[in-house]
């Protein structure tokens, strides 16, 4: 097995992982499906694109999902609120919709050229792993990405909010009559949840690139890596994504005239097997 | 008394100020143009993929418009572009071509992709218009999916590898590696490649196609440095382009082969983008200014002029569109498509990339090319030009696919 391919799997892995976990959290609460998740991401990337630019790559780690948890408010407060007793189909056609605005919005913005954001100095470069060089970003964003990942279940498991969220999650009629106030929970897992896509973008700028599709590109493998993981697991989702990663990472290498099916076959394979997912119906 | 002064008063202040409202318009000017038209269907792909050089595309073809009306216009008419812009979708290209025809274009010109170009050669038929290409690759549109309506103004991927095929030799380079967009396109330069690189006595040991669209490139970035290759052959396009030099530049990719040469990959738009990553890769160039031609020459000192910044090749293989099809209905001295479609074949005329001609049998226009080096100049990159091919050297004889 080849080091530095896995390695690459786990950085590509580790983006999917933050993306799916806000991608999670808000269909585990709201069971919507947000197509405008990947525009979320890419709206984070251009903000952080632009904070990076002019004042730092560390402002723009902090200003993206701040804003993105702004645009999250606006979110539940007029679209997923006072539409939650529509059909979920109508409500994720919404999503669309929102998707393709915010898409257009930033390119109106920033323009249609791809655009380049370096990392730190720090972070440039690459480093000896194992004797093999490996680029020190990548490094950066899978510690990162395991870093949010300890964060969301530390504040999932243990704390009051955590509790109330997964409460809200697994029945939220119970959760209600047990003085749960949903309205509040599903305000706070939508603004994390757009902070989560956000936060994502900002790391991925160095990683890749930004460009006006680049949310596009990667929404359709969010969506699977939370069908995959049980919908509405957000341990789930995130176990998927670090899988996915590098399981579609491997296929590019091993066998790389099929690598683009890899993860339809993979949620086949998955659905097949465990129909609730990898997680079921856990949080 | 008073009331029948009103009336002739109010005929006097009336005839006053139709006169006033008259004498104020300017007097028109030998050269402004008059009458109907001539209106051309501009149908830029403003999203999707390729949008990065949708922009470039709508200022040449304006830039044009413009400057033949500021000239008398054609055949003393004005030139109008009615735009209708597409998201890149084949679909969407068609609709907004139909779009752009019922508003009363003429001919349509500025589509971007491949596949878009396709789908509309396959309803030109049924248009009544000739399709102006310009920012179309594959060998195909001027091969065995040519079209009595369309021409194409740049240059195929095979004139692009017929500009490299004398030059591959003097690059360092034995055993190449090659990444390649999984497109027709694609395809299409990394086969050109193989047959020059074969010529040359040279190999390819190791080639990997990835996804049009595709985020991440390490695992396909790894896999050319691990496979022994000296030198790297790149086909990737637009936000590809960007992202696959991004994450070349991080495993420090480009310095472990003695050449780095791209197709239609390192190209003037995303300078900027590429950042110094790109610097030293070689490339095809599509146009450079001739400084011994006249039309050449002014028109880069005119486009810097008015832009403030030198044109691009996809600024002027649009505008060489634009000069393409003008001649043409001048030529005809009218905008009949049959008329026009009999100038164009076969058509020579100076142009800003020198005398070229319209082959009649395939539809494609016969022009030079440029290999270049990427440097940097002033905290600027820019184009070294490396080596020119004439246009009987890039394509010296029609596509024998095409079947007009």
């Amino acid at each position: 097995m080849n080091f530095v391919q896995v390695l690459n799997g786990i950085a590509l892995g580790s983006l999917f992982m933050i993306l799916s976990s806000g991608l999670a959290m808000i269909y585990g609460l709201r069971g919507v499906g947000n197509f405008a998740h990947g525009a979320l991401y890419m709206a984070g990337a251009y903000i952080a694109y632009s904070v990076s630019t002019y004042i730092s790559f560390w402002a723009a780690l902090i200003a993206a999902p701040l804003a993105l948890a702004v645009i999250g408010v606006v979110i539940e407060l007029v679209f997923f609120r006072p539409l939650q007793k529509r059909d979920h189909i109508q409500v994720a056609l919404i999503t669309f919709g929102l998707a393709m605005v915010i898409e257009r919005t930033i390119v109106l913005i920033w323009g249609a050229d791809p655009l380049r954001v370096a990392p730190p100095d720090a972070f440039g470069g690459t480093i000896s792993v194992l004797g093999a060089s490996f680029p020190t970003y990548r490094l950066v964003l899978i510690g990162a990405a395991l870093l949010i990942a300890l964060g969301l279940v530390i504040w999932l498991r243990w704390t009051r909010v955590g509790l109330e969220i997964r409460a809200a999650s697994h029945d939220g009629t119970t959760a209600v009559i047990l003085g749960v106030n949903v309205d509040r929970v599903s305000l706070i897992v939508v603004c994390v949840g757009a902070a989560l896509a956000g936060l994502a973008g900002a790391l991925a700028g160095p990683y890749t690139s930004v460009y006006p599709s680049m949310g596009s590109a990667i929404l359709i493998s969010v969506l699977i890596v939370v069908v995959i993981g049980g919908i509405g697991s957000i341990a789930g989702a995130m176990i998927a994504g670090m899988g996915l990663g590098i399981v579609q990472t491997l296929g590019t290498v091993y066998v790389p005239d099929v690598a683009a099916l890899v993860p339809y076959v993979a949620i086949v394979a998955v659905l097949l097997w465990r129909p609730m997912g990898l997680a079921g119906k856990r949080v | 008394m008073k009331k029948l002064l009103i009336v002739p008063m109010a005929a006097l202040v009336c005839l006053a100020t139709l006169t006033s409202c008259s004498a104020a318009e300017p007097e028109p000017t030998n050269n402004a143009p008059s009458g109907d038209p001539i209106k051309i269907g501009l149908v830029p792909a403003v999203a999707g993929f390729g949008a990065s050089i949708a922009q470039n595309t709508i200022d040449a073809w304006v830039y044009a418009v413009d400057e033949i009306n500021a000239n008398g216009g054609l055949l003393g008419r004005p030139v109008e572009i009615i735009r209708k812009d597409s998201d890149g979708k084949p679909e969407t290209t068609l609709r907004s071509a139909r779009e752009a025809l019922n508003e009363g274009a003429e001919f349509l010109v500025g589509v971007n992709s491949t596949t878009e170009v396709l789908a509309l050669t396959a309803q030109l038929p049924t248009m009544d218009t000739l399709l102006m290409v310009s920012n179309s690759k594959a060998d195909a549109l001027t091969g065995a999916d040519c079209s009595p309506d369309a021409f194409r103004v740049n240059q195929s991927n095979a004139m692009d590898f017929a500009a490299f095929h004398d030059y591959i030799g003097e690059l360092d380079g034995e055993t190449w590696a090659v990444q390649g967009v999984d497109s027709v396109s694609g395809h299409d330069a990394v086969e050109s490649f193989r047959a020059i690189i074969e010529a040359a006595g040279k190999t390819i040991i190791a080639e990997q196609f990835a996804s049009s669209g595709a985020t991440e490139f390490g695992a396909n970035i790894t896999a050319l440095e691990q496979s022994g290759a000296d030198s790297l052959f790149v086909v990737e396009y637009s936000a590809d382009a960007v992202s696959f030099t991004t994450q070349a530049e991080q495993f420090d990719l480009f310095s472990k082969f003695d050449t780095v040469l791209g197709s239609n990959t390192f190209i003037e738009p995303l300078f900027e983008s590429f950042g110094t990553g790109a610097v030293g890769v070689y490339g095809n160039l599509g146009w450079a200014v001739q400084d011994d031609n006249p039309v050449s020459a002014d028109f880069a000192e005119n486009w810097t002029q008015a832009f403030g910044s030198a044109p691009n090749y996809i600024h002027a293989d649009n505008y060489l569109g634009a000069q393409t099809l003008f001649q043409a209905i001048a030529n005809a001295e009218t905008t009949d498509v049959d008329a026009v479609r009999s100038e164009l074949e076969g058509m020579t005329f100076d142009s800003i990339a020198g005398e070229v001609t319209m082959r009649a049998e395939d539809h494609q226009l016969v022009r030079p090319s440029y290999i270049g080096q990427v440097i940097e100049a002033d905290g600027k990159l820019v184009w070294d030009v490396a080596a020119d091919a004439t246009g009987a050297e890039t394509s010296p004889s029609a596509n024998p696919a095409c079947k007009l």
